[in-house]
């Protein structure tokens, strides 16, 4: 029993046809081609397919894409602005060399855009204990902790100009 | 043939918008009906092949069943997820094992999608939310299309992914009593890292008059095949004056009362050593916070 939804992906309307066991991973990178969102486990311990629902971080690969009818999607893709500059988090992520074979990187971003979009002065124990559910292979965490930090409002005014433009 | 990167079972998907709804939906397809709440538990399930439910019922869209509200105690609604149970200002200042467990669950993102009633309902031995809820003495509402019964969540589990549910029931809301005089409480477990699931669990709520425990619950998850309470160390804790000794006689107790076994994620011997430490640990931190 199939069921048209709608959902607006990174700021653009979709509107898609879906089975009761299609899953958003599936639906993102297979139906509309966004392949930024990775599948990394499958069961809910890696991190890797997080996208937000409703500003909320949530794992793409255990939610049924028949149940986000009306809802809002922001994956990797739309993380940066609209005139296509990156965001402050992912030009800190390639300042602070926090990207390795990158295949955490879209969740991480994700996660690290939702962490200070509701604190924007996160101490490093908040920021490691935000990031537990995405896993780094590379195990480059230092760096990516310190990427997100950087990214802070007090250490932006520190730096004057020289810090993340949140 | 297990496959994590895509759903393969095929269902029937239905979305009530109310409990009346959702019950009538349960009513008519019985056994071969599947709850999802926010789906962390279930789609695992039958992504690995252990469950094969022919129709899942959403309660996602259910709002009269997302809510935490102050009264007479708390009472807690089946759909609201640890992530705001977490930061509810009531639970953390007065709840106070019940805010670090909902802490204490895997991830961020795991947090926003699970639900209280889902941790429940699973039915695992190591579910975070059940030791403190238990400690604290709540209830559970269970409402069928003709019926509707509350049970101490104490008596909820039967077993390994089993609970007192009878096919039809859906579990709508957790009643927490009001604390009454000098109570403090304290969650603590043991993982092999922050987002794992616990190789033991322990929560205890202690009521106190000057330096002797009136009142004691000490319930531990993840040794034994339901969550459970450690009877005879809570009676020891009544016993005397509170001190060190005292201290060191109930997680004794508590880690001699407890039937825990070897698995993946830890072994019976170090769930007996470990919980001896978490339950006295506890017990120091539910005392200090309840008043000295």
């Amino acid at each position: 029993m199939k069921k048209q939804i709608e959902l607006i992906v990174n700021g653009i309307k979709r509107e898609i046809v879906v089975s009761p066991n299609e899953l958003l991973l599936n639906v993102l990178r297979d139906r509309l081609g966004l392949i930024g969102t990775k599948y990394g486990c499958g069961i809910g311990e890696c991190g890797a397919c997080t996208v937000l629902v409703d500003g909320e971080s949530v794992l793409a690969c255990l939610t049924l894409a028949i149940g986000l009818d009306g809802s809002e999607i922001v994956t990797i893709e739309g993380i940066s602005q609209p005139d296509g500059r990156l965001h402050p988090v992912q030009e800190s992520f390639l300042e602070n060399g926090a990207v390795q074979c990158g295949f955490c990187t879209p969740g991480m971003i994700v996660m690290a855009k939702a962490l200070l979009d509701e604190n924007p002065n996160p101490s490093e124990r908040e920021v490691r204990d935000h990031i537990r559910g995405n896993l780094c292979r590379c195990t480059g965490y230092t760096q990516i902790v310190k990427a997100i930090l950087d990214c802070s409002k007090e250490k932006k005014s520190e730096e004057g100009n020289g810090g993340c433009n949140l | 043939m297990v496959n994590t990167h895509i759903l393969s079972q095929k269902f029937e998907y239905f979305e009530p918008k109310t409990i009346e709804e959702a019950v009538l939906l349960l009513a008519t397809h019985g056994e071969k009906a599947k709850v999802v709440a926010g789906g962390t538990d279930l789609l695992v399930q039958m992504k690995m092949e252990r469950l094969h439910p022919k129709c899942l019922i959403s309660i996602a869209k259910i709002p009269a069943l997302h809510y935490i509200i102050e009264e007479n105690g708390l009472r807690i609604g089946t759909l609201t997820p640890f992530r705001e149970v977490e930061r509810s200002l009531t639970i953390k200042n007065k709840y106070v094992a019940l805010a670090e467990a909902a802490r204490s669950v895997s991830s961020v993102q795991i947090k926003n999608m699970g639900t209280l009633g889902g941790n429940l309902c699973h039915g695992s031995p190591a579910a975070d939310s059940a030791p403190p809820m238990i400690a604290f003495g709540a209830k559970v509402k269970l409402v069928g299309a003709s019926h509707e019964r509350m049970i101490p969540l104490e008596d909820f589990f039967l077993g390994p992914g089993e609970t007192v549910l009878i096919s039809g029931e859906l579990l709508v809301e957790v009643q927490v009593p009001e604390l009454s005089g000098q109570t403090g409480s304290a969650f603590l477990k043991m993982a092999r890292v922050s987002a794992d699931l616990a190789k033991v669990n322990v929560a205890v709520v202690i009521r106190r008059e000057s330096s002797f425990c009136k009142e004691c619950r000490i319930v531990l998850g993840a040794v034994a095949k339901t969550p459970l309470r450690a009877k005879k160390a809570e009676e020891i804790m009544k016993e005397g004056r509170f001190g060190a000794h005292i201290v060191k006689q109930v997680s004794h107790a508590a880690s001699e009362e407890i039937r825990p076994i070897t698995d993946i994620r830890s072994n019976a011997w170090y769930r007996k050593e470990v919980s001896r430490i978490l339950v006295r640990d506890a017990i120091e931190l539910a005392w200090g916070r309840a008043g000295g």
